[in-house]
C-alpha cells in the first residue's frame, strides 16, 4: 500500500485509539501505552508495502500491537502503579455500571496471566472473533478458546462472590 | 546402603540442583525468546536497594524487608516459534526430583500438552524455597526462590513494577491429572 | 447487567492522549540516525573510560538497576506462572 504523507497520518489518527487502548488495557500505564503504540506506528511505516487493504491494516496492527505488549512484559521495564494523572479519558461513553464493581473487574484483570489478558482484551475491547484472536496472537485456535474459557470463568467467579448476586 | 544414599541426595537436592537437570542453552537455541535471570544474595541487595529507592519517593513501604530475606531468584524462561520444541517429560524430570526429595505441591497439574506445579520446601514452619513449573505448548519456564519467603510478604509485591498480584495459597494441595 | 457487558465498558476504547499522532508524524519523517563506523562505539567507551565519565557510583547504580529490574521481571513471571497453575487447578478441579 502505497501512502503518502498525509494519508499516513490520516492512518495514524483513525487508528490511534485502537492501537493505543489495546496497550493502555495491557499495560496500565499511559507512557509505556504511548511507547508501544507509537513503536507499532513506526513499523507500520517501515512496512506499509507489505499492507494491502485497510482491513489488512486493521489486522496488522492489533497483531503488531498486541505481541509488542507481550514482549514488554517479558523484557518488563519498570513500571510505576497506576495513578489519576495516568489515567485515560474514555472515547467512547461508559456504559451504565456499578463503579466498584468495574474497578474490581479491573484489578482482576491487571491480575490474569498476560496471554489471558491480551486475549480478553482482544475480544471484548475489539470484539474480535476467536479465530482473529488466535491470528492476532500467533496461538491455535484452540488456545484461544480454553485461555478465554478459563479467564472469563475466573473473572466471573471472583466478581460474583464480590457483588453477591449483582451479575448475573 | 545405596538406596540410603540415594535418598539423602534426593533430600538434600535443591531446587538449583534442579535447574540443572534441562540444558537450557540448547532449549534457548531452538527458542523466539529466552529470559534468564540469576540473583543470588548480593544481587538481590543491589535489586532491592534499587526497587527501595523508588518505592520510598512514592511513599510505599521499604522493599529491603520484602525482598531481604530472598537468598536468591532464579528463572529460565523460553518461548518458542512452534510446538514441539521440548518434552513435557523434560518438566516432570524436574517434578520427580522435586517429589522425592519431599518438596510439597501447592498446585499441580499435569495435561497431555500442558503441566504447571508450585512446589515449595518448608522447614516445617517457613517456606524455604519455591519452584513453579510452567510448561505450555511453546512455553516452558521454570522459577526457583531461595529464602525465607513469606507469603504475604511476597503478595505485597503484587501492583508494584509491573508484577501482577501474587497469590501464593497454602493449604491443602491441588493436585490432579488432567486428562483434557 | 450482564458479566460480558460489564467486560465491555472496563474494555472501552479510550483515546490516545492529544498530539500522539503529531508525535508519529514527527517520528517517521525524521532523518535516519547516521550510521557510526564499527570501531565507533569501543572507541567511544575508552575514551569515556579515560576521561573516568565513568565514575564507580555510576556502575554501581547500573548494576543495582539493573538487578531490580530483573528482580521485577523474575517476580512478574513467578506470579504469572502461580496465576496461571492456580486457574488451571481450578478449572480441572471442578469438573
Amino acid at each position: 500500500m502505497r501512502l503518502d504523507s498525509v494519508q499516513f497520518d490520516a492512518a495514524v489518527r483513525t487508528h490511534q485509539d485502537m492501537v493505543f487502548s489495546i496497550a493502555w488495557h495491557f499495560l496500565r500505564d499511559r507512557h509505556s501505552a504511548e511507547d508501544v503504540a507509537q513503536e507499532v506506528f513506526f513499523e507500520l511505516h517501515r512496512h506499509l508495502d507489505a499492507i494491502e487493504s485497510d482491513a489488512h491494516m486493521t489486522n496488522w496492527l492489533r497483531r503488531v500491537a498486541s505481541r509488542r505488549c507481550i514482549d514488554r512484559t517479558r523484557r518488563l521495564r519498570l513500571r510505576p502503579r497506576v495513578g489519576l494523572e495516568s489515567a485515560s479519558e474514555p472515547s467512547v461513553p461508559a456504559q451504565p455500571g456499578d463503579p466498584f464493581l468495574r474497578d474490581h473487574l479491573q484489578r482482576l484483570l491487571d491480575g490474569l496471566p498476560a496471554r489471558s489478558r491480551m486475549a480478553v482484551i482482544l475480544r471484548f475491547q475489539e470484539d474480535m472473533e476467536l479465530t482473529e484472536v488466535a491470528s492476532a496472537m500467533g496461538i491455535p485456535v484452540g488456545s484461544v478458546k480454553s485461555t478465554l474459557h478459563r479467564a472469563l470463568r475466573f473473572l466471573r467467579e471472583k466478581l460474583e462472590r464480590t457483588a453477591n448476586g449483582v451479575v448475573r | 546402603m545405596r538406596f540410603f544414599l540415594i535418598l539423602t541426595l534426593a533430600a538434600a537436592a535443591s531446587a538449583q540442583d534442579v535447574l540443572k537437570l534441562l540444558d537450557w542453552e540448547k532449549l534457548a537455541a531452538r527458542a523466539k525468546e529466552s529470559a534468564n535471570v540469576n540473583l543470588d544474595g548480593n544481587m538481590l541487595s543491589m535489586a532491592a536497594a534499587f526497587l527501595g529507592g523508588i518505592e520510598k519517593q512514592a511513599g510505599h513501604p521499604d522493599m529491603k524487608s520484602l525482598v531481604g530475606k530472598l537468598k536468591g531468584v532464579y528463572v529460565r524462561s523460553l518461548e518458542f516459534e512452534k510446538e514441539g520444541e521440548y518434552s513435557l517429560s523434560d518438566i516432570d524430570s524436574i517434578r520427580g526430583k522435586l517429589t522425592a526429595a519431599k518438596w510439597s505441591p501447592i498446585v499441580d497439574v499435569r495435561g497431555k500438552r500442558e503441566s504447571s506445579g508450585v512446589f515449595v520446601r518448608t522447614d516445617g514452619k517457613t517456606i524455604q524455597e519455591l519452584v513453579v513449573l510452567s510448561a505450555e505448548p511453546r512455553e516452558l519456564t521454570v522459577v526457583n526462590i531461595v529464602g525465607d519467603i513469606n507469603p504475604s510478604e511476597l503478595q505485597a509485591l503484587g501492583g508494584k513494577f509491573g508484577i501482577p498480584d501474587i497469590h501464593l495459597q497454602g493449604g491443602s494441595p491441588k493436585q490432579k491429572k488432567d486428562d483434557e | 447487567m450482564k458479566f460480558e457487558d460489564e467486560l465491555r465498558g472496563v474494555l472501552a476504547r479510550k483515546r490516545a492522549p492529544t498530539g500522539f499522532a503529531e508525535r508519529v508524524m514527527s517520528r517517521v519523517e525524521a532523518p535516519p540516525a547516521r550510521r557510526r563506523p564499527g570501531w565507533f562505539a569501543p572507541l567511544a567507551v575508552a575514551a569515556s573510560l579515560a576521561v573516568g565519565a565513568v565514575s564507580v557510583g555510576e556502575f554501581r547504580r547500573i548494576r543495582a538497576e539493573r538487578a531490580g529490574r530483573e528482580l521485577a521481571m523474575a517476580l512478574s513471571i513467578a506470579a504469572d506462572k502461580i496465576r496461571l497453575a492456580e486457574t488451571k487447578a481450578k478449572e480441572v478441579w471442578e469438573r
